[in-house]
């Protein structure tokens, strides 16, 4: 495992070398501006975070009343029809943005934050306490995490987000932390961060000063990766009617939209819409964890001066 | 000592995935196995309750500890108990019937995916620079965001409601007599495309994207130049140096990414009601059925354990480095 | 110019490289040649051009990655005519490379026999198997290796041991030239004498020529027939190394043979080169060097000197041609 974990460190990210780390770390965040795709993906992101704070002036119609008539194709009256309950599709797929998003933001915040402590803290003070966190990220890696939190959820009954959030959150920080162990194994070993460690500061000296700020396009990166998994997790596990199925999400509008058999009466409006949701902000996500990939990543940008014979 | 080395971390992982099945119940609020044992009390056959006993380690009074041991000589000799669900099988039996469909389709939809997917990483960073070998892999991004379940739907709604050609249930025709004959190999064929293009479609965007990076830098690589000054052939530099190089981080990332393949098979097996051990999980979770769940799920894990293994044995044999 | 004996012949070479300001040309017109059995360095700090002209004139840089002009010549072919597969052919047969990190040149997942074997099946395949192993073994003997060292992967050998196998690896199929760049940079002061040591004895015993590219003057001074030394992507000063060694008269040159120890002799105190290579991007109007040179006079960031030729040396120097006198043009 320890060969593997390093070489991924050359792909992940690559730290920029000795003395301009800090200043050109910043500017590199800043060109994620200057990309189209990474452009593209904060737009896509603002919209959604937008629609979700003002749902009530967006969606006019209550998502939970059950007032219309059934199955009605999308119209005028309805946007996107209304479902076999008699609700509104669209105010549905607005307000449902809401816990989606809830989930996927404080998930992949708290999974983050969990990868960022073991990760630098395993990297940072390398052995018995490597060992034992290293073993435990690897478990965590191993056992595969959606079977896991069905298992989980299977034994909770939920009345909040809350408990998903922290199921989902405590299965998915261990590629993070992984990929943060690696970098702040080869950092440490820097000549600057030598020098800092040498001149008597303390370990969270170092470790604000100089860890942290050249790590943290991965740590960037990793947050982007857990919310999307949050995003998907949180919608399959809502489709199984493992989650809050009380709670309007895209995934709960799946599960009763399967449970009524909404595609054997090709009721298109009432799947199609959640479905297409999750995968535009997931893409949005995505779209910004690859520019951010291509922008820290110099080997992925555009072809430079190479030997290209033949 | 390299493979030992290994054998020793995935028992170790094992151990651990017992211990969590054990103690979970236990940890959950208001310590779910006493009370689901105090709920089935008189309503339950003994035989059930025996299979709880079992599912929880559970034995009345005695110490954890003793409980723990128990438990642990049980799950390894396969005793699991009885099943509710499938009521009066034995849930070892359940798994023999619904693991091979699941082994079926990962594998199946798995070696598709890694094939096509590391040929199409291959391609757009051999191209690199022109515009569709630069746009592959931006929407295989997009594709790869999108939930597998929902993708398995629309494929469902597409491909087998709308146009009919595919069934939209189930792995074989209930017409077909059971039989190890072509029509019923035709059948299982015919009933496992759609899941198995599901998972193949949200899966091959990570193939690509790592294949494409993977090559990218070891194009960049001296030994690559070197090759091409001692003027090979192009295929040879491509094949020899090049991709068998990129290949082998995907053999780890492949070891990786199994459990978001089995939780990925595991949605995708519920949406088309394929009878295979997400789908048998499914009915677990949603009849309470814990033993059959439990058992589940230590299947699960110890099946991506056997698969990890044997990948990193199988690392160890092409890259000369990890042994020493 | 077709000289018999020439096997490298560089003429008025110039390589530019396309950026996003446009053009830019790291090597302007750069002409040297390599006799038979001849040792030629070619120094120069990191960014001075060097290791761009020579990868460039093999064609291991080129379009679209480079622009190339001029003409280039190896064992009387026209390097930058002639087609791919021709040029594929001329490869390890006519000319080999050591390249600059050992570490990285050898794939790491393949036994070296392995990297031996493809290139003598990708030349001379009438060779058997059998042949081609007692060739690999008879390269491992001349570089002083045990031939056991055929089954080890490269990372199953020291920094030495991988820099003598990829010497051993140029040897391979007897080229008349080899190309060496800083063939050793990664390697601790010991070994680095070792190898240079030992090209200097297989270069005269088996008769091959070698340019060798490296930033150390003074060793080149001290092994080399000809040295030439380029600065800013042009030739400052040229001639047969025992004239340098005897007296570097280019300014840069005396700063380079300053800045770094003799390998015998006295030690002296080292004295790096104030200043940094000028941007390529912003060419000076004058001489490249004009900036972080000592006696430099106000010609000197006007106009380029020219490179005069005095007796068997060539310099491009204002103050130096101020005091030699006699002018004579090369074009």
């Amino acid at each position: 495992m320890e060969y593997h974990a390093d070489s991924d460190v050359s792909l992940a990210s690559r730290p920029p070398k000795g003395s301009a780390k800090k200043k050109t770390k910043n500017v590199r965040l800043l060109a994620l501006f200057g990309n189209a795709k990474a452009v593209i993906g904060l737009v896509v992101i603002a919209i959604f975070v937008l629609g979700a704070i003002f749902a009530p002036l967006i969606a006019h119609d209550n998502p939970n009343a059950e007032v219309y008539m059934l199955n009605q194709p999308p119209s005028s009256a309805h946007l996107l029809g209304t479902n076999g309950l008699g609700q509104d599709v669209f105010s549905q797929l607005v307000y449902g943005s809401r816990v989606s998003m809830e989930v996927a933001f404080s998930a992949g915040a708290i999974a983050t934050t969990i990868s960022l402590l073991v990760g630098v803290t395993s990297g940072y003070l390398r052995g018995f306490a490597d060992n034992v966190l290293s073993w435990i990220t690897n478990v965590f890696l191993v056992v595969p995490s959606l079977p896991l939190v069905i298992v989980l959820s299977s034994y909770m009954h939920y009345r909040s987000e809350w408990p998903i959030i922290l199921v989902i959150a405590l299965t998915s920080w261990a590629w993070g932390a992984r990929s943060l162990r690696a970098q702040t194994l080869s950092l440490r070993e820097r000549d600057y961060v030598l020098h800092a460690r040498l001149s008597g500061q303390s370990w969270w000296q170092v470790v604000l000063g100089e860890i942290l700020p050249n790590i943290a396009s991965l740590v960037l990166s990793g947050l982007l990766f857990s919310m999307i998994n949050a995003l998907l997790t949180e919608a399959s596990l809502a489709f199984l009617g493992l989650g809050n199925i009380n709670s309007i999400s895209w995934g709960s509008m799946l599960y009763w939209a399967q449970n009524n058999e909404a595609l054997i009466n090709g009721l298109w409006w009432w799947f199609i819409p959640p479905g297409v949701a999750i995968a535009v902000f997931g893409g949005a996500l995505a779209l910004l964890n690859f520019s951010l990939d291509e922008i820290t990543n110099p080997r992925l940008r555009k072809r430079k001066v190479r030997v290209h014979e033949q | 000592m390299y493979v030992l080395k290994r054998a020793v971390f995935y028992l170790s992982i094992f151990w651990a995935a017992i211990t969590l099945n054990f103690l979970l119940p236990r940890m959950m609020p208001g310590n779910a196995a006493t009370a689901v044992m105090a709920r089935a009390q008189g309503q339950m056959s003994p035989q059930a309750l025996k299979a709880l006993e079992i599912a929880f380690g559970v034995s009345s009074n005695q110490p954890l500890w003793h409980q723990y041991l128990a438990y642990l000589w049980n799950t390894l000799r396969g005793h699991f108990g009885i099943s509710f669900t499938y009521f009066p099988e034995p849930v070892s039996q359940v798994i023999a019937s619904t693991l091979p469909w699941t082994l079926f389709l990962i594998g199946s939809a798995t070696i598709i995916s890694f094939v096509i997917g590391t040929g199409l990483g291959v391609l757009s960073a051999w191209r690199r620079g022109r515009k569709v070998a630069d746009a592959i892999p931006v929407a295989f991004t997009l594709i790869a965001s999108m939930p597998y379940f929902w993708v398995a739907l629309a494929l469902l709604y597409v491909l087998g409601f709308v146009l009919g050609w595919f069934p939209i249930a189930h792995s074989f025709s209930d017409e077909q007599s059971p039989g190890f004959n072509l029509q019923t190999i035709g059948s299982v064929l015919y009933h496992a495309a759609l899941p198995i293009a599901s998972l193949v479609v949200t899966s091959l965007g990570g193939w690509m994207l790592g294949m494409r990076n993977n090559l990218i830098s070891v194009l960049s690589e001296d030994y690559i130049t070197l090759a091409q000054m001692k003027g090979l052939p192009e295929r040879e530099v491509v094949t020899n140096y090049a991709t068998r190089n990129a290949m082998l981080p995907q053999i780890t990332s492949f070891a990786m990414s199994l459990g978001f393949v089995v939780g990925g098979a595991v949605v995708t097996e519920i949406v088309f009601s394929y009878p295979g051990i997400g789908y048998a999980l499914y009915q677990a979770v949603t009849n309470s059925d814990y033993p059959l769940m439990q058992a589940i799920f230590l299947i699960i894990v110890t099946a991506v354990l056997i698969a990890n293994f044997l990948i990193d044995i199988l690392y160890s044999r092409l890259d000369p480095r990890v042994s020493n | 110019m077709n000289n018999e004996q020439e096997v490298l012949s560089i003429e008025n070479v110039s390589v530019s490289y396309p950026t996003t300001e446009g053009w830019v040309q790291a090597v302007r017109d750069v002409s040297l040649c390599v006799n038979k059995g001849q040792l030629v360095g070619l120094a120069g700090e990191s960014g001075s051009g060097k290791s761009t002209l020579v990868l460039a004139a093999t064609r291991v840089l080129s379009p679209p990655t480079v622009r190339v002009e001029g003409k280039v010549e190896i064992s009387g072919r026209k390097v930058l005519d002639i087609s791919k597969k021709e040029l594929r052919m001329m490869r390890w047969k006519t000319f080999s490379f050591v390249t600059q990190s050992a570490m990285n040149a050898l794939n790491p997942v393949l036994r070296i026999r392995t990297q031996m074997h493809d290139a003598i099946r990708a030349h001379v395949p009438k060779y058997s198997r059998a042949e081609a192993d007692a060739r690999c073994a008879e390269v491992l003997r001349i570089v002083e290796l045990s031939t056991s060292k055929l089954d080890s992967y490269p990372h199953q050998l020291s920094g030495g041991q991988r820099q003598r196998i990829v010497i051993a690896l140029a040897l391979l199929l007897e080229p008349e030239l080899i190309i060496m760049d800083e063939p050793t940079t990664a390697l601790d002061v010991v070994a680095q004498r070792e190898i240079i040591a030992l090209i200097r004895r297989l270069q005269r015993e088996l008769g091959f020529a070698v340019l060798l590219i490296t930033h150390d003057l003074s060793l080149l001074l001290e092994v080399a027939d000809e040295v030439v030394v380029l600065y800013g992507g042009r030739v400052m000063e040229s001639g047969p190394a025992y004239e340098l060694l005897r007296e570097a008269r280019h300014p840069y040159s005396k700063a380079l043979v300053q800045s770094f120890p003799p390998l015998h002799g006295p030690v002296v105190r080292q004295e790096g080169i104030p200043g940094t290579p000028p941007n390529m991007l912003h060419p000076p109007a004058g001489c490249p060097f004009a900036d972080r040179c000592s006696v430099a006079i106000e010609r000197c960031h006007l106009d380029m000197p020219r490179l005069v030729q005095t007796g068997q040396r060539s310099i491009a120097c204002h103050v130096q041609a101020n005091l030699s006198g006699t002018e004579v043009e090369r074009t």
